[in-house]
Order: C-alpha cells, then structure tokens, then sequence
C-alpha cells in the first residue's frame, strides 16, 4: 500500500472530525494525536490506491466472461424490445378496433381526447417514477460500497458524481421510453396521422419525458446534499407524496375530460409541443443550474443519507430480482424515519371495541385510516380503465385486462394490513383468537371495499367502452352487481397474495429459449394473481363477450365465493404453518 | 422459598376454571417430556424434561448458542420439536389456538405490535381482546409501571431498544395469564429496569402465574428461579446415563452462568 500522501496526524484528524470531504492528503494538518491499533502510524491510502488493489478482482473475470455477459445483456435487451413492440402492435390493433365501433350507447361518460390520455397517463408515469427517486434517495450506493468507502477519510465526490450522472441518464431514458411509447400507441391507433407526424410526435414526447425525468432528478438533488440525513429525508418524502398526489390528479383531470364528453379528435398531437418544448426549456434551467451545483457539491452528501438510500436500494434490488413484488412494494413504500408521534390526540383513548376479533379489526381499520393513501391509490385505480377507454373506446380484451389487473392492485393496495401482519406475526398471537378467525376477519374489510371498487370502476369502463347501448343485453347496473360481486374474489386473491411464502430460489430453472425461468420466483409472483382469475373470470368472458348473457351473473357468485374459500383456506393454511424443524440458536 | 405454600394457595385459587393447580393435585401447568429441539435433524442441546407448576418460576440457562431460545420457541408452540412433548395442563401445545393463546404469554426479542398504534392504543386493544375490565386504567398502571407513561403516544419503531423491551413486556402483563414465557426479559433494560423487572416477576410467580425464562442474569435467576434448566450440548450431557439437561437450583445455575464451560 502506498505511503505517498498523508501521515499519522493527518489521519488523525481526518478520522476525528470524520469529514465527508476530508481525503487523506488534505488532511496533513492538525495537532498530533497518536492512533492506537495496528494501522497507527501508517499513512492512508487514497482513493487511488484502493481502486488499484481492488482491480485485479475485476480482471480475474476475463475476456470470456466479459464476452458472455455483453452477449447475453444485448440478448436479453433484443427479446424485452420485440417483447415490447409486440404488445404494442396488439395494443394498437385493439384500440383501432374499438375507434372503428366507437360507442352508441347512453352513459354517463362518453370519450375523451387518444393524445390527451396518452400524455397525460405518460406523464403521470414519469411523475411516480421521480416519486420513486424521492424514496430511494436521489443519491446511493449498493450496500457494498457504502459499507467500505463512506467510513473512509477520502472524498465523495469521484464517487458520487458517476452516480448522479448515470441516474439521470436512465431516468431521462426511462422517461423518454414511457412517453414516446405512449405516443406511438396513442397515435398509431387513431391511423390518421401521416408517418412524419406520428415520427414528429413520438420524438417530442421522448424529449418531453426526458426533460421531465432529468429536470426533475436535477430539482430533487439538492435537498439531498444541502441538508443533514435527518432533514433531508422528510422533505424527499414529502416531495414523493407531493409527485404521487399530482400523478394521482392527472388521472383524475382526464376522467373529467371524460365524463365532459371531449371529443377523440380534439386535441391533435402539434398542440403537445408547445408544452414539451416549455418541459425541455425548464428541464435545462434546472439542470444547468440547481443540478449543476447539486452536482458540484455532491461530495458532501451526509454519510446516514448514503446509508439509508443504500439500505433502500439493496431492498429494491434483492426484491426484483427474487421478483418478489411484495417486498418490491414494501420497499418503496416505506416511510424512512418513523413519526415520533401518533396520529392520535394525547389522552385519548382506542376505540372500545369487544372481543379479540374486534380488536384486530379495530387494528387493521386504524392502519387504513393512517395511511389514507391506499384509499386514495384505490380510488384512482377505478378511473384508469375508464380513462382508457374513454380516449379509445378501447377494444373489450384491453378494456377487461385493465380492470383485471387495476382490481387487483386495489385489493392489494387495501389488503396492507394483512400483509403488514406476516412480518410481525407476533402481534396478532398476542390475542386469544384462532389464527383461522384471524384471516377471515381480515378479509371482511377488503372484501367490502373492493365490492364498492368493483361496483364503480366496472360499470364505468363498460360503459365508456361501448357496452352499454340502448338494445344491448347488459344495462349499466348489471356490470355494477358484477363488479360488486367480483370485489370479495379480488380480495381473497390479495389476502392469498399477501401471505405466501418467500420465493425458494434454491429449486431448480428451467432452462428455455429466452433464457432460464425460476420457477420457484415464478410460482411466488403467480400466487395471488391466479386465484384472481379464477374470481373474475365470469366478468372477464363478459366482457369479452360484450355483454353478460345467461347465467353469467351466478357463475360470478360461484366464482366469487369459491375464491373466497380458496384465498381463505390457502391463508389460514400459511397463518397455522409454524416453523420447520430450524430455529436459531440462543 | 418461604413463600411456597402461600404461593400454591394462591396459584390454586388464580387458576380457577383452569383447574391447573400443583396444590390441587391435578399435576404441573407446563410439562416438557423429553422436549428435543434443533436444526433439521440436528438437536442443538440435550433433551429437556422439567414441569412448571402454577407460581413456580423455572430458568432456562446455558452460553450463548446452547439452544435455550430454541427449546422456548418450542415451548411456545412456535418451533415444530424434534422429538418429546410440549404439554399444557396435560394437552400438547397448539399456538394457534384461541385457548393457549388465552393463558400463555410470550416476549421474544421479535416486534410485536400492529402497524400504525401507539403504544397506549396497542396495550389497550390487547387489554380489550382478552375481556379487560377498566382498561384504561390497567393500562395507564402498566405504563407507569413500564415507565412508558411519556411515551405513550408515540409509535413503538421510534422507541428505542429498552423501551421496545419494555413495550413487549407491558403487553403480555396487561393481560390475564396462567404461564409467562420470557427470553432474556432482561437484555437492553437498563439497571433501574431490571431491578424492577426482578420485583414484578417475583410478584406474577407469588401470584400463581407460572413462568418458564430463559436468562443470564445471576441476579434476576437467583431472586427468582425455584429451579433451572441447564441446557447443554447434548454430546456433552451423555455420560452413560440417559442423555438430558440437568435440572438444578438457582444457586448452582448462577455458577454455570458466571462460568458455562466449568
């Protein structure tokens, strides 16, 4: 290890006024004050020579293994990207079925602008993306990283400043995708626009999403760096709920619109650029000045904020790649710090309740009512499908995978005290109640709110889509019950969902064309979803179908209340299982 | 143990419907046959044979990694054992019962409150599940006790650790119990703490309540363990005889404490 810079004071003092900027050749002033331990006298190493030592374990992978990777990487990009296109090739034949039948029929809400939706729900996307920023800290390391440089007296900034620069690439360029793929389906639908119209547009809604991502990651660095850990992190969270709540109210501006009866054609794609370019022209300010010095001063980024965004980011990672979405969910939604205080006045007491049931009810309801943007989050899940279909009179497969997929992430979202209680079972075992009873009381609540979710977002896309017609078979109140009815299914799936093991990634692949499959990830993300299909499927063929027929309205009971017994039966299972035959040793 | 026989008076007339009394005749509250816990199929100590009457305290000691935390989890019907019997006035534990989860409290070094409730309104909906009376006024006792009173509008993630310990052991002594079960109640407690902690176990054992805890406290077991379980390696407790964890005195425990390997 080379002993060119520093020397013992000067580690000293490094070490003591633990300096984020502090490296070891800047720090050679200062009284003397001798280390003990075995590197006392010994000069620090510079960040140089670190990088150095650590090198060699990066050659050892060799150029075979530098080959495989970069192949399998672009492999894997090509097949996501045909993937992509596929879909929105069937996306965009969908929607231009359902513009060529456009609706007859009365109902409450009619179409909005393709362009309008499109940009409005690309940019919402965006929105939440930076939401996601916020929470994950606009700057961090991997766990790794974290733990060997930021006790070190060497600066930051040669560390952080490739980290901020290649944050705000991919947000830019995620950006940028979401909003020219958006454009491309939206536009692409209505077939009227000509090739350069349709080019023109999805180039400026590439650089409108950029200029959003990366204007906004360049506004958001700052708070990181110019304030301590413990005030930085409650303002990056506010400014998250803040981003969620003006996503949230875009989706809502476009039901308006909606349910106004805009016309499909009134908002023609040049009326978008003027907005964009405004987007691009602010985005630049914010990144030639706030980003900038944000940039300049990254170095200086409290070590606790280093850490807390590090621990987030490993949460993420490992989640994805288990493909855990439930731990995903856990991970961003977390609230960083914890409030010091409750939302309860001093002195006033719980709500009287009897009964050990009546207390985890009590408990569960408490949790809802804290966190009240899962009600939010439910209710603008309802206005998605409609918006959708509103801007394309979407074609009934588009219209019922929406709602399949927006009701099951309501229930999720409401099922969170359910999925709160498998991490802390002990809890609920602190009651006299069976833990039998216990899931089924859990279900009731949800169950309630989705059947309320079902019995407005169903009625709403179907009617927007084009369903509901004057001598049609289905009047609006027959999907309102079947919406109702179909809630208690997507409640169980979610209870099903929320308790299922950790994925096993210890069992085999199996290995297929596009690469090998973990099953046991695999079977982990499926269990939830499938018991939802199962729930609507009457629903779902009634959609398809165009209209409930028959006994569709029964076979939705049966459906509703086998799924019920399934997600009740599967999380009592998963509530009684104790643990296998390992514990850690006292 | 001046105080046993008032003790077991008591304890007879604290278990009432529960019919589960050493006084009554009706045999001990906690029964462990020849309880074998541990990894796969690995035992990590002896197999564990003690009863524990209503208003007896039983110890569970050993070093670090002797498996005293497993046999409690076991014990609480949490950890599926691999071999004995875990019996609870003569019937096997089942944890997920409403009834054992009625007369058996728990305080493991795990989280144990609900999401989003203040300390206060976490006690008072464990007080309000299990049928207490006054609650309000249990739980402000408990608080006081805790010395939680200050804190208890705060959620329990931002207390700190001994608060949190003391949280957990609010919550299962603001409930009705026949059978503690504690595992090293007394770690983050600062002095003042565990010397409190001695004085409220001592009263629950002179009440009736039975309590099975594992410890290294020299202290805490020898003001208030009748008896204690050693809990060793099990390569090291064959000797010819019928391999076991010995069952000792407190005084002989607290020497295994103060020096495991001897």
């Amino acid at each position: 290890m080379s002993a060119r810079t520093g020397s013992a004071t000067g580690s000293a003092t490094g070490s003591a006024t633990g300096s984020a900027t502090g490296s070891a050749t800047g720090s050679a002033t200062g009284p003397a004050t001798a280390l003990p331990g075995p590197a006392a006298g010994a000069a620090l190493p510079t960040r140089r020579d670190l990088v150095r030592e650590a090198s060699p374990a990066r050659a050892l992978r060799g150029l075979r293994t530098a080959v495989t990777d970069m192949y399998t990487t672009v492999l894997e990009v090509a097949i996501a990207t045909l993937l992509l296109l596929g879909a929105s090739s069937s996306l965009r034949q969908a929607l231009q079925r359902g513009l060529a039948e456009p609706a007859a029929g009365p109902g409450p809400v009619t179409s909005t602008s393709a362009v309008a939706a499109a940009a409005g729900l690309a940019v919402a996307a965006v929105l939440l993306l930076l939401a996601g920023l916020c929470r994950l800290g606009p700057v961090s390391l991997p766990a790794a990283p974290t733990a060997w440089w930021t006790p070190l007296p060497v600066a930051r900034g040669a560390l952080l400043r490739p980290v901020v620069r290649r944050r705000a690439a991919a947000l830019a360029a995620a950006g940028a995708l979401t909003c020219a793929w958006a454009a491309s389906v939206a536009l692409g639908a209505t077939g009227t626009a000509g090739a350069g119209t349709v080019v023109a547009a999805v180039a400026g809604a590439a650089v409108l999403g950029a200029a959003l991502a990366a204007g906004g990651a360049a506004l958001l660095l700052p708070v990181l760096v110019r304030h301590p850990a413990r005030a930085s992190t409650p303002r990056l969270l506010r400014r998250a709920a803040a981003l969620d709540a003006a996503a949230a109210v875009l989706v809502v501006l476009l039901a308006v619109s909606a349910a106004a009866a805009v016309p499909v054609a009134s908002v023609p794609p040049a009326a978008l650029a003027v907005p964009a370019a405004a987007a691009a022209l602010a985005a630049l300010v914010a990144l030639a000045g706030p980003g900038r010095r944000a940039h300049r001063d990254v170095a200086g980024t409290p070590a606790a904020a280093l850490r807390r965004g590090s621990a987030r980011l490993t949460r993420l990672t490992a989640s994805l790649l288990q493909l855990d979405l439930r731990e995903t969910g856990r991970a961003l939604a977390a609230d960083g710090p914890p409030r010091v205080r409750s939302a309860r006045p001093a002195g006033r007491r719980a709500p009287r309740v009897r009964g050990p049931l009546g207390a985890v009810l009590t408990a569960d309801l408490l949790l809802l009512r804290r966190q009240p943007r899962r009600l939010v989050t439910a209710a603008v899940l309802v206005l998605v499908p409609l918006v959708v279909a509103a801007a394309t009179s979407a074609h009934p497969g588009v219209v019922a995978l929406l709602l399949w997929a927006a009701g099951y992430a309501a229930a999720t979202t409401l099922s969170e005290p359910a999925r709160s209680a498998v991490l802390v079972p002990a809890a609920v075992r602190a009651l006299p109640v069976d833990a039998r009873a216990v899931v089924l009381v859990r279900l009731l609540p949800v169950a309630a709110l989705c059947a309320l979710w079902g019995a407005l977002a169903v009625p709403l896309a179907a009617t927007t889509s084009g369903l509901v017609t004057a001598g049609g078979p289905t009047a609006w109140w027959a999907w309102a019950l079947l919406g109702a009815l179909a809630g208690p299914g997507w409640a169980a799936a979610a209870l099903r969902g929320a308790l299922r093991p950790d994925p096993d990634l210890s069992r085999p692949q199996v290995v297929t064309a596009m690469g090998a499959v973990p099953t046991a990830a695999v079977a982990a993300v499926s269990t939830g979803p499938d018991l939802a299909v199962l729930a609507t499927l009457p629903l779902l063929l009634a959609l398809l179908a165009g209209g409930a027929v028959g006994l569709v309205v029964e076979g939705q009971v049966v459906a509703t209340l086998a799924a019920v017994a399934i997600g009740w039966g599967y999380a009592a299972a998963r509530a009684r299982a104790r643990e296998p035959r390992a514990g850690a040793a006292a | 143990m001046s105080t046993r026989a008032p003790r077991a008076a008591r304890a007879a007339e604290a278990s009432g419907a529960s019919g589960s009394s050493r006084a009554s005749g009706t045999g001990p509250l906690l029964s462990l046959r020849e309880l074998s816990v541990g990894w796969s199929a690995e035992p990590v100590c002896a197999p564990v044979t003690v009863d524990v009457a209503p208003g007896e305290a039983v110890c569970l000691v050993g070093a670090n990694g002797a498996g005293k935390s497993t046999v409690l989890r076991a014990v609480a019907g949490l950890l599926e054992p691999l071999a004995g019997q875990v019996l609870l006035q003569g019937q096997p534990v089942d944890e997920r019962s409403a009834s054992f989860r009625r007369r058996v409290a728990c305080v493991f070094d795990e989280d144990a409150w609900f999401a989003e409730l203040s300390v206060a309104e976490h006690l008072e909906l464990v007080a309000r599940g299990h049928g207490v009376r006054d609650v309000a006024a249990v739980v402000d006792a408990e608080l006081a006790a805790q010395r939680l009173t200050g804190a208890a509008d705060q959620l329990p993630v931002s207390l700190s650790s001994g608060q949190k310990r003391r949280l957990l052991l609010a919550a299962a002594l603001v409930r009705p119990r026949a059978l503690l079960l504690l595992d090293e109640p007394e770690q983050r407690l600062d002095p003042p703490g565990r010397a409190a902690l001695l004085e409220r176990l001592r009263a629950e054992r002179d009440a009736g309540t039975a309590l099975l805890v594992a410890t290294h406290d020299t202290v805490l077991l020898r003001g208030l363990a009748d008896r204690a379980v050693v809990v060793d390696d099990a390569a090291d407790a064959g000797d010819g005889g019928p391999a076991g964890c010995r069952v000792v005195d407190a005084e002989e425990a607290a020497r295994v404490v103060s020096d495991p390997v001897a």
